[in-house]
């Protein structure tokens, strides 16, 4: 699998964008050349200096340190949520796949109502009530993709389990757990990385869209969906403002995608388009 | 098919009432009392002004005889008043849902034409520059969020050549061709993920209808290339576009609100996010449902669009 994936040149790209973000997001605090909370009056919407490389905002805080520490909040909330709805989503499914049945209905049903929703609406709401931050963002935008999870898992559990090595161990005497923990589970993990990199994508896009909305991540700490929504106000002063985090954000996503692809294209033959 | 139609139908309703019934049970738990809300923090103070105002409200009656004359209201569009004046919410509503209809239709439109016509560009020079560049324009509108490409609308169209407003709706019978005007950069900003999801639909089920033995015997036969594409080869391609839209909705629900905030289009999309900020319950409620009722009311026109097209999905 790793030998198919380190051949393939669009998993080698994406790999080689995304990881400096990662790297980023790790260790930014370290490395900003400014405090990105400090405000400088004299210095508002500064285009491009020796001093602030890439300008600085409306209250003069500096750009470059802002981008650098506003990945971790999304790339944080991108992995908590994508855990808590791969955990939560297989569990689910696995079990409606596996135990069949009125159990079967209760949960699939249960997701139908949840995918009765646009994502973005229930958000909203939670988030507009509940409030926002990085705890809660992670864990509404997780429950929410949960259903994805479940649907995908569902449906690959059903297909294994029907395989006759799974009904001839049952009948050797193991128990259920054991058949989900060592037959079903290593034998869906291609549908479920796969997904996870889709839920991965939409969750970036989900909590900078509610960033950009002012419904986000808590400010004055940054987030880039934030400073895009923030800045669509200054374009007319300093369009590089808008320019920069924009940047950002669409080439991450675009890594992100590529990524997405690749892995779909290597551990899921079916699916190619 | 009158069963199968009806059977959508069906579903359809029972998935509105679920999600009244989940709104209407969110909205009660949330913290904060509306009765004090309504007030504002002067008055909200004095226990008994909103003591009075709960009454008023109808908030001191049971949780679920508080449902029940909600629903009711409702299905006769009477979705009570805003809590800060009095207003009725529908009048909100039916100012707002035209907008956001409008910039999804539009969105819709442009998304089909465009992404087919790419994507047909795109099968039938396989390999070639049209299809990198339409394999690279799906590539960049599914993974770039509407309001980046939004801006990027803006910096070049209105603030580098100032062809076209950068925000506000116009009303179309104060000024149609200003009306126009700054209906161009939301709906396309909003359809180029449904462009982009479409292209790619199109190419690929073109390409795989362009491989089958029939094409090779209609060639065989001497029929022009021109009427293999647009009488057989394309009919397949409709198929999926038309499920693409279908599975793109909940995408162009999230692109309106994302793209309406951004151009100040006060559709449906505004009024709701205005609202959760000023926790105006009444609308709140009322804007989730009309939203939620069109996005579920989509889904099941494509399910039976999808039944009729293919009765093996019945």
């Amino acid at each position: 699998m790793f030998k198919k994936l380190l051949q393939n040149k669009q998993f080698i790209f994406s790999t080689i964008l995304l990881l400096p973000v990662f790297i980023v997001a790790l260790i930014g605090q370290f490395i900003t050349p400014y405090d990105p909370l400090e405000f400088n009056h004299n210095q508002v919407l500064i285009k491009s200096s020796s001093e602030h490389l890439l300008g600085t905002d409306e209250f003069g805080r500096d750009i470059l340190s802002r981008l650098i520490v506003g990945i971790q909040p999304t790339i944080l909330v991108a992995i908590g949520a994508t855990a808590i709805s791969l955990v939560g989503g297989t569990i689910f499914g696995v079990i409606a796949g596996y135990a069949r049945g009125i159990a079967e209905k209760t949960v699939m049903r249960f997701m139908d109502i949840v995918l009765c929703f646009p994502p973005i609406l229930l958000a909203l709401l939670v988030v507009g009530f509940w409030g926002s931050g990085v705890n809660n963002l992670m864990l509404i935008i997780g429950l929410l993709y949960i259903p994805y999870f479940a649907r995908i898992t569902h449906s690959a559990t059903l297909q294994v389990k029907s395989l006759e090595y799974v009904e001839s161990e049952l009948s050797l005497g193991a128990t259920h757990f054991r058949v989900i923990l060592k037959s079903i589970l290593p034998n869906i993990t291609s549908p479920i990385i796969v997904q996870a990199s889709l839920t991965f994508a939409a969750t970036i896009l989900l909590e900078s869209g509610l960033s950009f909305l002012g419904l986000g991540v808590t400010p004055p700490a940054p987030s880039w969906g934030q400073m895009i929504g923030d800045a669509s106000g200054y374009i007319h002063n300093n369009p590089f403002y808008v320019i920069w985090p924009s940047l950002c954000l669409g080439v991450t996503m675009l890594a992100i995608n590529l990524l997405g692809d690749s892995l779909r294209d290597v551990l899921d033959p079916k699916l190619k388009r | 098919m009158l069963k199968f139609i009806l059977k959508q139908i069906f579903v359809a309703i029972i998935q509105i009432l679920i999600v009244a019934t989940i709104v209407f049970s969110l909205l009660r738990f949330m913290p904060g009392d509306p009765a004090v809300l309504a007030l504002g923090t002067e008055r909200g103070s004095d226990p008994e002004a909103v003591q009075q105002m709960r009454e008023q409200l109808g908030l001191n009656e049971p949780f679920l005889t508080q449902f029940a004359d909600w629903i009711a209201g409702v299905f006769q569009l009477d979705f009570g008043q805003s809590l800060f004046n009095n207003v009725q919410v529908w009048d909100y509503l039916a100012s707002s849902i035209p907008k956001t209809l409008e910039l999804a239709i539009a969105a819709i439109i442009i998304g089909s034409v465009v992404g087919v016509t790419l994507g047909i560009l795109a099968s039938i020079n396989r390999g070639g520059m049209i299809d990198k560049l339409a394999t690279s324009i799906a590539a960049i509108g599914l993974s770039f969020p509407v309001y980046i490409t939004g801006t990027a609308f803006v910096l070049i169209l209105s603030i580098q050549f100032n062809l076209l407003p950068s925000s506000g709706y116009v009303d179309f019978f104060d000024d149609p061709i200003g009306h126009l005007k700054s209906l161009i950069m939301p709906s396309f900003a909003i359809s180029l993920p449904l462009i982009a999801s479409i292209t790619r639909m199109t190419r690929s089920s073109m390409l795989e209808v362009l491989d089958r033995d029939f094409v090779r015997t209609l060639r065989a036969k001497g029929l022009s290339e021109k009427i293999i594409l647009i009488r057989h080869v394309l009919r397949n391609a409709v198929i999926s576009v038309v499920t693409v839209i279908g599975l793109e909705m909940a995408n162009l629900i999230g692109g309106t609100v994302l793209i309406e905030y951004m151009f100040n289009w006060s559709g449906l999309s505004t009024l709701l996010v205005d609202s959760i900020n000023s926790r105006d319950y009444p609308i709140i409620q009322g804007a989730v449902i009309i939203i939620a009722s069109f996005y579920i009311l989509i889904n099941r026109t494509v399910e039976i669009i999808y039944g009729l097209m293919d009765p093996r999905t019945r």
